[in-house]
């Protein structure tokens, strides 16, 4: 029985119960033409669904926001980080927006990660590929050997003479003249 | 405070341009009365056009610039409205033609059945735009909905974020921008960029949806029975997605409401409406790449019907499809120039393949029994939907309209089943679960808006429907 109900059925069934609605409705107010029967079962059947998912919907809303509050001490638009599994990337997030001006441009130089979530928590900072020309380059575990080499040699010098300021070890933001 | 004048003030702006352009097309009197009754669909028409302006001008280098995107509108909507009261007294506008029965115990239940409703929308909307001001973003829209609306509301299209194709693929960079542009137009009114605002903003979009239907229609008798199927649609079954900040709902506003106007005017409405379309369905095109293709395969049904029904319609109707490319140009035109993309759909190239195609076949029952699960289990609006249009189409005489919604929505359907069919996806049963319940809104969008134009003729006055050039408007005639 459970294979036979599969949705083609269902569906169809739910179109024979309309007409069969306006079967009713032909039977309780004789002479009323086909069209009218079949519009004001269709019309009953709505009504009545329709108070119904109102006061579903409302219910299902306020599970949906529910699910969709915000965690304690995160902003909104840092959300994804938590939700992907990297909520050690908020506190970066936060760390890089304090040293790059709203609306500057900054690179980066990253092993693959969620950018678009990275660059969400970054706006009004918009990131960019173009890693020669910008302003402000951001390091985020950089794959390349000769980054880490450069990276590695920057952190060995003393604070004052750093062109690299760094989060932590692998994690680094570069200003550039 | 200061973020809710800035939402009215983008509102009344929006408004403002609707209103004036229902106007000057001659669709409405400059009364009180019938201004109130079109603000809802001039609400829609304001977003799109608001929506596609905003787009060109970031698609042209610019960016929503609060004073200039305000000098603009209001210097279109003065052009407008200038145009509106130039036709209005000249006598040129749309006489709204009272034909309303005898003061009836019938009549005075349609009128109570209408407030009752349209109290309800109202007081629904504004309670759970209320309750969705503190919602974030969830994860599609922290990757492409509001990724993109928060840039537009401090620059324009540059950085990684729109040509970065590979590492921001996930920010899908050839979806069209309207939603965004919009939620960056209410960020910039707001002086405040919070996921919530947008929220709201979208609730007013649904809730319009819901009260343009009398308008558009013309059906001012049982004008509730309009209204019905959209309330169930768009208010009662689908706003999860709405909360979660996707644009499906949005597309499915632009699409029923679009279509809903098309075919009130294949119906013998007035010539006005047809630019009411093109603009719906321009925004729709604008919206979602969904919005592209459910518009191409309703306009391609349009065609059939006029031809075989109203050719003298033709030379209209192809200013229509025009208007809707014209419209749709300014985005595709940036797509072409920043591409290609990587897509989640398979290229035509290869899915015409029969080897191909009979290799998934397996794929293509799956997604079927998933859509129409979905609109099993989605309330009761897609069987009313088939059981009325088929019973129209059976009894004729007159089978456009039915024939245009049925064929409309079965296109819409044809056109998520072949997506599904030869998806790429490596975990496609998966997919089509997770995405169907997004992609049936707009089909469903559609038939709500099949039942909310025919619903008040069959029931109150069947005979519009049968008879006579102008059938099935009730009220709207043109004043010669």
């Amino acid at each position: 029985m459970g294979t036979l109900l599969t949705p083609y059925v269902t569906l169809s069934l739910q179109v024979l119960a309309v007409m069969a609605g306006a079967v009713v409705v032909a039977l309780l107010v004789p002479r009323t033409p086909l069209r009218t029967a079949v519009a004001t079962a269709a019309v009953v059947l709505l009504a009545i669904v329709t108070a119904q998912q109102f006061w579903s919907a409302s219910i299902s809303l306020d599970a949906g926001r529910a699910s969709l509050a915000l965690a304690p001490g995160i902003r909104e638009r840092e959300m994804c980080m938590l939700e992907g599994g990297h909520p050690d990337l908020v506190g970066f997030a936060r760390w890089i927006a304090d040293r790059v001006p709203p609306g500057a441009k900054v690179a980066y130089v990253t092993r693959s990660f969620d950018r678009p979530c990275f660059q969400l928590a970054l706006l009004p900072r918009r990131m960019v590929g173009d890693v020669a020309g910008a302003r402000y380059v951001m390091y985020l575990d950089p794959p390349a050997e000769d980054v880490r080499k450069r990276l590695a040699a920057e952190r060995r010098k003393p604070s004052g003479e750093r062109t690299i300021e760094f989060y932590s070890s692998w994690w680094a933001l570069e200003r550039r003249t | 405070m200061r973020a809710a004048a800035g939402l009215i003030a983008l509102n009344a702006l929006l408004l403002l341009l609707g209103l004036g352009l229902l106007g000057a097309i001659g669709l409405l009197r400059l009364h009180v009365r019938e201004l109130v009754v079109a603000a809802p669909a001039a609400l829609l028409l304001g977003v799109a056009i608001g929506g596609i302006l905003g787009t060109t001008v970031l698609v042209a280098g610019g960016t929503l610039e609060l004073k200039a995107l305000t000098a603009g509108a209001l210097v279109l909507a003065a052009v407008l409205w200038a145009a509106a009261v130039w036709r209005h007294r000249r006598g040129m506008a749309v006489a709204e033609q009272d034909t309303a029965p005898a003061d009836s115990g019938t009549a005075r239940l349609d009128r109570y059945a209408l407030w009752v409703l349209v109290a309800g929308v109202a007081v629904f909307v504004l309670w759970q735009a209320y309750a969705s001001r503190n919602v974030r973003p969830a994860w599609d829209a922290s990757h492409n909905w509001m990724l993109k609306a928060f840039a537009f509301s401090s620059g324009g299209i540059d950085g990684d974020m729109f040509t970065g194709v590979v590492p921001f693929s996930a920010a899908h960079l050839d979806y069209p921008v309207l939603q965004p542009v919009l939620g960056g137009l209410v960020f910039r009114f707001a002086a405040k960029g919070e996921h919530g605002l947008l929220l709201v903003e979208l609730w007013l979009l649904a809730g319009a949806f819901v009260l343009a239907a009398p308008f558009i229609t013309g059906a001012r008798h049982r004008a509730w029975l309009a209204m019905l199927p959209l309330a169930l649609a768009a208010l009662g079954l689908h706003t999860l997605g709405l909360l979660r900040g996707e644009a499906d709902m949005t597309v499915a506003i632009f699409v029923g409401a679009g279509g809903l106007a098309l075919a009130s005017w294949l119906d013998g409405g007035p010539p006005g409406l047809a630019v009411v379309a093109a603009i719906l369905l321009g925004g729709a095109v604008n919206t979602k790449n969904e919005g592209i293709v459910f518009t191409a395969g309703m306009l391609a049904v349009a065609a059939v019907v006029i031809v075989v029904s109203e050719r003298r319609q033709l030379l209209r109707f192809a200013g229509v499809v025009a208007g809707v490319a014209a419209l749709a140009a300014p985005w595709r035109l940036w797509v072409s120039a920043n591409g290609p993309f990587g897509s989640d759909v398979t290229a035509l190239s290869t899915s015409l393949d029969a080897g191909f195609l009979s290799d998934r076949l397996g794929r293509l029952d799956f997604a079927a029994q998933t859509l129409l699960g979905r609109f099993v289990s989605y309330g009761w609006i897609m069987p009313a939907f088939l059981a009325v249009a088929i019973v129209l189409l059976i009894t004729g005489p007159r089978r456009r309209v039915p024939a245009f919604y049925l064929f409309s929505v079965l296109a819409t359907v044809a056109a998520v089943l072949w997506v599904y069919w030869t998806t790429p996806q490596l975990d496609w049963a998966a997919h089509i679960q997770r995405t169907s319940m997004r992609t049936v809104v707009g089909p469903l969008f559609l038939a709500a808006a099949g039942l909310a134009h025919v619903l008040p003729r069959m029931v109150a006055r069947p005979q519009p429907l049968a008879s006579g050039p102008r059938e099935g408007r009730e009220v709207r005639q043109d004043v010669p």
